[in-house]
């Protein structure tokens, strides 16, 4: 029976919602404390899992039987290697910590149950694609982790913006797992299997190279649309229209690095095709640049974070399409740490300020807001990959995987100078200088539990690049290390901090302005006027033709033919039943008659 | 005086009487009341002649057919006396040649 525990995990958070949304609801405060609880029982399984999990083997949990039918088999298990091990303790660690940060964030709202309630669902559903030890099961994790993020992007449910951008969020995911959901079939139709654990034996068994290359593009459709790679990235920065919490667990620590944890879990299949490898990798390559050049042109705190995480995904989904997994799930566990800090301190911020998000009417928070701004510059040094910050040696070890790749070097090392060129922008705007406004002259730090998950996860992001994460994921490095890309990276990086530096030391408006980039490349529109306006033509064109020939033709003409035809049959009508009557009976006497007479 | 015994004709012919007064009743009278009324003794006229000719030739299905007329004619009744009121609350009337709007 002991065996079974580590399901706990996964059905602490799962019982902490569905009690809150069945019987808690009413009671925020209770709701509150049984879905931080339920989180922290996750966390503390997990940590126990984490260390004393390798003693019991690969095996360690029995797997419960699902599905079996035809030679297709899947069990609804939970897999215990220490990539699932090591990822769950993040997860749950990290989703306890922004549990904490939001009972302070959200203390005044009134449904704040039903925000813990979704947030429980999420650390349910994240957790389940954590251990999930079949694509199978783990699709339908990945489903339900897009509904959480869902409804809490759309938590303000009386702010159209909110419910706009989760139905683009929605929706463009549906349009990566479309992809996932033919990747997985064909992995079964190629392999005969979906268990993670059979996929190295049998994908090593002879497959045509295009159908390998297909199943692996199709599962990495599932990474850009959860992971919001190019050219699915446009959900991520207006999911920002959520609550600062979830932005910070979903959008930045876990959610989204969920595509980057799938594609090192079927790495067997990717590395079968070397076209598929390369593809993962120049997307991942040229998504650093890109967001990074957006990120210098916008002026929501929160969106300048949000490239910012499209920027640092694409450094790992550039690591495992060179093959090495060990620096993208390094990369992955620092990020998730000065990531998550950072943007608890743009909460932070927000909330100091009473809502306000651009960065130009700040200012002069440095003064008032100390804690925060020393620990936003701590997130932006460790961001930014300077020593001995985590950040730093999570970023050397994907900058040396490109050692042989100049061009991935050149565009993934470029993306460091805007990185930092943008921090420090964000930074000197809203941290420095005199305040803008009321909101700002007022701003004060939050109560304990903004600060105190602040200062954990400071402390992670300082020491979170002694972890072990490498060795322990058992990922050998797969060459020496180079250290010419140490040097020039790190170069590049600080090289960005000095025009930053000189453009908005005392900068009150935008020195530079290039519209380009502060309309993200016209993405958006140019999705508009491609997909989103031909389709809702064609819905007005169906509209059009169930108003007129569906309800107005054959529906009312129906209806107009029989009244019609009823109108008419009134001419030859009296309306005397008695009459009727009178008519029948001498019908009867005739019909008799001639009967009789038939005899 | 003697009329000898009751013979089955002389029930058939009972029958067949109650019948042609309910068929005049139902033809000419204006009363929808009365019409209904002439209605059951149409009813009743086939029931009287089902369990004379049940009596006389004993056979017991005429006579198990005639409590399901009664049946039928009980909820007859009930039907047609509802929509009789409802009529009458619309038309104010029970006249039956008042009740033409078929017509056009």
């Amino acid at each position: 029976m002991i065996a079974y525990a580590p399901y706990l995990i996964l059905l602490l958070p799962l019982l902490a919602a569905v009690s809150i949304r069945l019987f808690l609801y009413p009671f925020p405060r209770i709701s509150v404390s049984v879905s931080t609880l339920a989180c922290l029982g996750s966390f503390m399984g997990s940590m126990a899992l984490l260390f004393w999990g390798s003693s019991l083997g690969q095996g360690i949990v029995p797997a419960l039987p699902w599905i079996e039918w035809g030679g297709f088999r899947a069990n609804f298990g939970i897999l215990g290697d220490p990539l699932a091990r090591g990822m769950a303790a993040l997860v749950s660690g990290v989703a306890f910590l922004v549990h904490l940060y939001s009972i302070g964030y959200l203390e005044k709202d009134p449904c704040r149950s039903r925000f813990f309630a979704e947030l429980s669902l999420f650390v349910f559903s994240m957790l389940g694609i954590v251990l999930a030890d079949n694509l199978i099961s783990m699709f339908i994790f990945w489903e339900l982790v897009g509904l959480s993020s869902y409804l809490l992007i759309g938590f303000w449910v009386e702010r159209p913006a909110a419910g706009a951008a989760a139905n683009k969020a929605f929706l463009v995911n549906r349009i990566g797992d479309f992809g996932f959901i033919l990747g997985i079939l064909g992995a079964w139709a190629l392999f005969g299997s979906v268990t993670f654990a059979d996929l190295p034996g049998r994908a090593a068994a002879s497959s045509p190279g295009w159908a390998v290359t297909a199943v692996g593009l199709g599962l990495f459709c599932g990474c850009l649309g959860k992971s919001a790679q190019f050219p699915l990235h446009v959900w991520l920065p207006d999911s920002m229209e959520g609550p600062t919490p979830v932005s910070s667990l979903l959008h930045a620590a876990t959610m989204v690095v969920a595509g980057v944890y799938m594609l090192v879990r079927v790495l067997p299949i990717l590395e079968m095709s070397q076209a598929t490898m390369m593809t993962i990798a120049w997307i991942g390559g040229w998504m650093t640049l890109l967001p990074a050049l957006l990120a210098c042109q916008q002026n929501d705190i929160k969106r300048i974070l949000a490239y910012s995480t499209l920027s640092e995904i694409a450094y790992m989904v550039m690591a495992v399409g060179l093959g090495v997994a060990g620096p993208a799930m390094y990369h992955l566990t620092t990020h998730a740490f000065f990531k998550c800090l950072l943007f608890l301190a743009a909460g932070s911020v927000i909330h100091g300020c009473h809502d306000e998000q651009d960065i130009w009417k700040m200012g002069g928070l440095g003064k008032r807001m100390p804690f925060t701004a020393f620990v936003t510059i701590l997130g932006t040094l460790a961001l930014c990959g300077i020593p001995p910050l985590s950040g730093f040696w999570s970023k050397d070890a994907i900058f040396a995987a490109t050692a042989h790749h100049p061009g991935l070097a050149a565009v993934s090392m470029g993306a460091g100078f805007f990185t930092s060129f943008f921090m420090l922008r964000m930074i000197l705007v809203a941290f420095g200088g005199e305040p803008k406004n009321d909101a700002a002259r007022h701003a004060h730090e939050g109560s304990i539990f903004l600060t105190a998950p602040m200062a954990l996860l400071a402390v992670l992001t300082l020491v979170g690049g002694l972890l072990p994460v490498e060795s322990y994921l058992h990922f050998q490095h797969p060459e020496a290390h180079e250290t010419w890309t140490l040097w020039i990276s790190l170069l590049v990086a600080l090289a960005g901090f000095v025009p930053a530096y000189f453009l908005y030391r005392q900068a009150t408006k935008d020195p530079i302005s290039i519209p380009v980039l502060r309309e993200k490349f016209y993405v958006d529109e140019i999705y508009q006027r491609v997909f989103v306006s031909p389709q809702d033509a064609f819905a007005r064109l169906t509209d059009a033709f169930e108003g007129w020939v569906v309800r107005g033709f054959l529906v009312r003409g129906s209806g107009v033919v029989a009244r019609a035809s009823g109108q008419g049959l009134r001419l030859v009508q009296c309306g005397q039943v008695q009459i009727y009557a009178a008519v029948f009976i001498l019908g009867v006497f005739l019909l008799l008659g001639w009967l009789w007479r038939q005899g | 005086m003697n009329f000898g015994e009751v013979t089955l004709g002389h029930y058939l012919a009972l029958s067949l009487l109650l019948f042609l007064i309910g068929l005049a009743g139902v033809i000419l009278r204006r009363s929808l009341l009365v019409v209904m009324m002439s209605l059951e003794l149409l009813l009743n006229a086939a029931n009287l002649a089902l369990v004379a000719v049940g009596k006389f030739h004993g056979l017991p299905d005429p006579q198990v057919a005639v409590f399901f007329v009664i049946t039928v004619a009980a909820a007859e009744v009930a039907l047609g006396l509802a929509i009789l009121v409802a009529i009458f609350r619309i038309k104010r009337t029970t006249a039956v040649d008042q009740m033409a709007s078929l017509r056009f």
